[in-house]
């Protein structure tokens, strides 16, 4: 008998699209938050459920169909299950496919973990004319089967009841021994065949017999997954969500960061003038601590809506068709067809599309698709590439553009195979073989609480990362290193941080660069894409205010270019381009992928990447030069 | 193993199953019951059906 000291541990298991996420939130609505499984860059969701006046956890199991993994996020799903801490399991069963669920509800019951079933899904089962009968149900498997509907909290109460009644006297899965978990495979199939053949006595007792009626969802999937509907229209949803991160995203980023730079920063600075603080502190606390919380603010709106637009895909079903319908054109690369979706999301921008990953249902699927993201060239590098073609390309700016957008998806695939062969070789094409979950509309209240959670996450973790970054930045050129300037007021060819984009321009004379203008806005455009090419302003000393700004910038650019180049101007812009996109990911990216897949894979991802752009810049200036 | 994944969804010897919709690059999508599969064709060709 558990004494009351510990608080009980729930488990909720599920296959997946079984409405197990919208239980899990309508359970322990915001007192929820996003931790990594043990071990692994598995995120889970583990929450608290008050069940009959006491405090529960619960974690949300990844969804799988087998407790024998095929996947760390199956794998992470079995261990939980094997693992004798957790008191109770409550099995999701989808009336839809029960003998799916049934399964998966046998394998829990051999591992040893009492069980509580809940039954989801039933209206849909009824409008396809196979409602199961539930009490029928409860008395072939011998333990409480509750009707739960996650979307209306429907059946909540009798479920917590189910799960209190079971912490004091679990019941055993009738027809189940539990028994040790075998790791030889022909006990695993053993065990499987004994499963089948208890799975089908239980469906046989609860399910009538019958054809299914023909739903919308059927009507719907024959356009959806025709063979030559299906792309276009996946290709729309893609065009709408990009819309989404872009012109709709696009006025709410500007919108917070106006916020930050404008009424938030002249109350700060009027504040501190009251106290009478030293210039350099208004600047450090303005320009350095509110800059980069201005940062992170103004890419919440934008996270915020790819988590709606994913959480909106994946609640409505259409994801799992994605996986058939880009199947073909993902699965080179090892890849589900789903990994389509944030790979073109990157285009936008790397951050949401990092966001995107989370429709991949494999952990080493994200993670290498993850590595892959800032590899698309996104809106604020075409900035750069746009300045620089009409610069040193006038003619032919449309073209060099254009062929940076095929060279980042040629990077896309290149550095894809690469990964494949080397460090991730355990990501192969699976066979697709999936569950088609019938159309839904999302439910808002718990998309809304996922969507606040993972936002909560992303500002907790990786904000502080880019914060912490942007004040470095601030404080690299704040620090005058000679011309005996002030602290905070120096121009940028005399601070610390000037001083470093001096010492790192040789390194960029074998793609023709050597300067350091251009080396302070390649580390600039570290932080952010968009001011690359504020900061080459900025060391020219050009007032960007002023008519005709991008015009001399580049004539000056030009003239810089020419001289670093030895004559080959062109080649060494193209350089410039090709370095640009792909020399390393912004801040935002990196502190995600930090907090997504941890640091080493991260400094592997960013060093490779650089690697590899600075060694095919040098190739084209080296090439170019000579033609 | 991607027989045993198959018979873990639901496509098990005898098991009745009828051909929904053909989807893209020769998938099929096939319904057991109420429930909805979708198969890639190289795994289609493991599967031996019978009219019935």
């Amino acid at each position: 008998m558990k004494q009351a000291v510990r608080t009980a541990s729930i488990l909720l298991v599920g296959n997946p699209n079984v409405g197990k996420s919208t239980l899990f939130n309508s359970l322990t609505r915001a007192r929820q938050r996003v931790v990594n499984a043990p071990g692994t860059t598995v995120a889970l969701a583990s929450g608290i459920w008050r069940v009959n006046g006491d405090d529960l956890s619960l974690v949300d199991l990844p969804g799988t169909y087998s407790l024998i993994a095929r996947s760390p996020d199956e794998q992470v799903a079995a261990d939980a299950v094997n693992d004798p801490d957790h008191d109770v399991a409550v099995v999701v069963l989808d009336a839809t496919a029960l003998s799916r669920s049934l399964y998966l509800l046998g394998q829990v019951a051999a591992a040893g973990r009492p069980v509580v079933a809940a039954l989801t899904m039933v209206d849909l089962a009824q409008a396809r004319g196979l409602r199961p009968d539930a009490a029928a149900l409860s008395v072939a498997l011998g333990v409480p089967i509750v009707e739960v509907n996650g979307r209306t909290g429907a059946g909540s109460a009798d479920l917590s009841h189910a799960v209190a009644a079971a912490l004091v006297s679990p019941a055993n899965v009738r027809g189940i021994e539990p028994h040790k978990h075998s790791a030889t495979l022909p006990d695993t199939l053993a065990c499987a065949q004994h499963l089948f053949d208890w799975v089908e006595q239980v469906t046989d007792a609860a399910v009538p017999a019958g054809e299914p009626r023909h739903t919308f969802t059927d009507r719907l999937d024959r356009v959806l997954l025709n063979p030559w509907l299906g792309l276009p229209a996946f290709l729309a949803v893609v065009w709408a969500v990009f819309q989404l991160t872009t012109v709709v995203a696009g006025p709410l980023m500007d919108a917070a960061s106006r916020l930050v730079d404008g009424p938030v920063a002249s109350v700060v600075s009027s504040m501190l003038g009251v106290v009478r603080a030293p210039d350099w502190i208004v600047s450090f606390t303005v320009d350095g601590v509110l800059a980069g919380v201005g940062t992170v603010l103004s890419f919440v709106p934008l996270m915020a809506i790819m988590f709606v637009a994913v959480g909106a895909l994946e609640g409505s079903g259409y994801l799992a068709r994605v996986a058939v319908v880009a199947d073909r054109a993902m699965r080179s690369l090892g890849l589900d067809g789903r990994a389509m979706l944030p790979l073109i999301v990157g285009f936008g921008c790397n951050l949401p599309a990092l966001s995107a990953t989370a429709v991949l249902p494999h952990a080493r699927q994200r993670l290498l698709t993850g590595l892959l993201v800032p590899l698309t060239s996104c809106t604020a590098r075409l900035a750069v590439y746009l300045m620089l073609a009409h610069t040193f390309f006038p003619s032919h700016a449309g073209s060099v553009v254009f062929a940076m957008y095929v060279g980042s998806v040629a990077l896309v695939i290149g550095w894809g195979l690469v990964a494949r062969r080397t460090v991730l070789r355990d990501v192969v094409p699976e066979p697709l073989i999936i569950a088609l979950p019938d159309y839904q509309l999302p439910h808002v209240r718990s998309l809304t609480v996922s969507v606040w959670t993972r936002v909560t996450s992303f500002v907790r973790k990786a904000g502080t990362i880019i914060v912490v970054v942007v004040m470095a930045l601030w404080v690299l050129q704040a620090i005058p290193v000679r011309g005996g300037h002030e602290l905070a007021d120096v121009p940028v060819e005399d601070s610390a941080y000037g001083a470093l984009a001096i010492s790192a321009a040789p390194a960029l004379s074998p793609i023709g660069l050597d300067d350091w203008k251009i080396a302070s806005a390649l580390v600039t455009g570290i932080a952010a894409k968009e001011v690359v090419i504020a900061a080459l302003a900025q060391s020219y000393a050009i007032d960007d205010e002023a008519a005709g700004a991008e015009a001399t910038l580049g004539e000056q650019l030009r003239a810089t270019v020419e001289q670093t180049s030895g004559g080959h101007a062109s080649a060494a812009a193209l350089a410039l381009m090709i370095f640009t996109l792909s020399y390393i990911p912004c801040l935002a990216t990196l502190a995600e992928q930090r907090r997504l897949y941890g640091m080493r894979w991260t400094a592997l991802a960013a060093g490779a990447q650089f690697v590899g752009a600075y060694a095919m810049a040098t190739a084209v200036f080296q090439v170019g030069r000579l033609l | 193993m991607a027989v045993l994944r198959l018979r873990e969804m639901g496509l098990r010897p005898g098991a009745l199953l009828r051909l929904s919709a053909r989807g893209a690059s020769g998938s099929r999508i096939v319904s057991i019951g109420a429930a909805r599969l979708a198969i890639d064709s190289e795994t289609c060709a493991l599967i031996e059906v019978d009219p019935a």
